[in-house]
């Protein structure tokens, strides 16, 4: 009976003390986040106006232009953005007729242009194409230096606003030139 | 002779400053202790960001980042690394589904996913067993396609990844048990105090017998 309980008490401490080792091995598990940021650039320009006494200053339009005199305006494009941008312009001239607002297709058949840079290439879409990309900070040349109402634009009740509208477009992966680059969507202001 | 020297010395530092802003990388050490992991982060914005090189990311781009997974603790036999992903959130599930993500170990692709899913990463991948000094690669790469719209200018997204270790002594291998794990460095001692627990109620048994058989004898 003795030696019965003796073997029992043998097992269970064999056993317990097997457990009690396994336990005893080191081991832990830790672990850390990190927290991984993927983000997008961008494109970003401005449009000044040289032409301002006060100064360089962002482009304004140039509203209730009278017929027959030539007003000062050069409008020029700077790279904002850390990515190298191809630009564009188009010139724009709104004719408002009472409460009628137009846009007239073809600028030229009303304005004289003064002195459009040589960088800048007309193309069929109406667009004028800066032909070099810009990098950070890189400014165009001025797109014009004047811009005159003709005579025959006068009209009663009728009022022109001159405007320049400038987009820009990625560099990378995009086309050798502002011409043949891409510009499904409006990339700049 | 002295200026060539000053060329030669001027040469390798430019070469140097060069090499290191070209290939800079994040790193992860398992230090083991109380630090654990060590992120050595190459991100501006944040030292738990280990994708630097993945940010202003513009259509059609392919980015990289390197990532050296390093065990440098020396209080372990060794140690086993798990890498996962966690979900992200909905708010920018949207913008990170037009990326692809590629994950390679030591130039071996382990996962290939949008950037917005967790693909294979999403229980614990075993990146490897490390003893003291080994260390493995991680090429972290990017796709952001051409036609990514203008909506996703300056836009960021995070992506959490969750470092596991299990380091082990005396050669015992004990299988993951992660599932546990909720918080960053803390210590899964569950299984130990399981069986310390279970050691010290048959002790208390064994005890009881002993003095049970005593009285009956």
């Amino acid at each position: 009976m003795r030696r019965k309980s003796q073997t029992r008490a043998l097992a269970i401490l064999g056993i317990t003390l097997f457990l009690t080792m396994s336990g005893s091995v080191a081991y832990y598990v830790t672990s850390e986040t990190a927290h991984n940021i993927v983000s997008t650039g961008g494109v970003s320009i401005k449009l000044y106006d040289q032409a301002d006494p006060e100064g360089i200053t962002p482009f304004n339009d140039l509203e209730n232009i009278s017929a027959g005199i030539t007003y000062s305006k050069i409008p020029y494009v700077e790279n904002i953005s850390i990515e190298p941008v191809w630009v564009r312009a188009k010139l724009t001239l709104k004719k408002k007729t009472g409460d009628t607002e137009t846009i007239i297709d073809d600028i030229s058949t009303l304005m004289e242009l003064g002195e459009i840079g040589s960088s800048w290439i007309k193309a069929d879409d109406g667009f004028y194409y800066y032909n070099q990309s810009l990098a950070l900070e890189q400014k165009t040349e001025p797109i014009l230096r004047t811009v005159r109402l003709k005579e025959e634009a006068s009209e009663e009740n009728t009022t022109y606003t001159f405007t320049v509208l400038t987009e820009a477009t990625q560099v990378a992966h995009n086309g050798t030139s502002a011409i043949t680059a891409s510009w499904t969507e409006n990339g700049g202001e | 002779m002295r200026k060539c020297l000053l060329s030669l010395l001027l040469l390798i530092a430019f070469t140097l400053f060069f090499v290191q802003n070209t290939f800079a990388n994040s790193k992860v050490h398992f230090e083991g202790g109380a630090n654990n992991f060590v992120f050595y982060s190459d991100s501006d914005w944040a030292d738990t960001d280990l994708f630097g090189g993945l940010k202003n990311t513009m259509p059609g781009d392919v980015r990289t980042e390197n990532i050296t997974i390093k065990n440098i603790a020396d209080d372990y036999d060794y140690v086993k690394i798990y890498l996962r992903a966690e979900p992200t959130t909905e708010e920018i599930k949207d913008f990170l589904a037009h990326f692809t993500l590629n994950i390679y170990k030591d130039n071996e692709l382990i996962s290939s996913t949008s950037a917005a899913e967790q693909g294979s990463l999403e229980t614990n991948v075993l990146l490897g067993t490390f003893a003291n000094g080994d260390e493995v690669l991680l090429t972290t790469e990017l796709l952001a396609p051409l036609t990514l719209e203008n909506k996703y200018m300056y836009v960021s997204g995070e992506i959490q990844w969750v470092f596991t270790a299990e380091a082990y002594k005396d050669g015992k291998i004990i299988p993951p048990d992660t599932g546990t794990i909720t918080n960053s460095n803390e210590y899964s001692t569950g299984t130990i105090v399981g069986v310390c627990l279970t050691a010290t109620v048959l002790v208390i048994a064994y005890a009881s017998y002993l003095f049970q058989s005593k009285k009956t004898d």
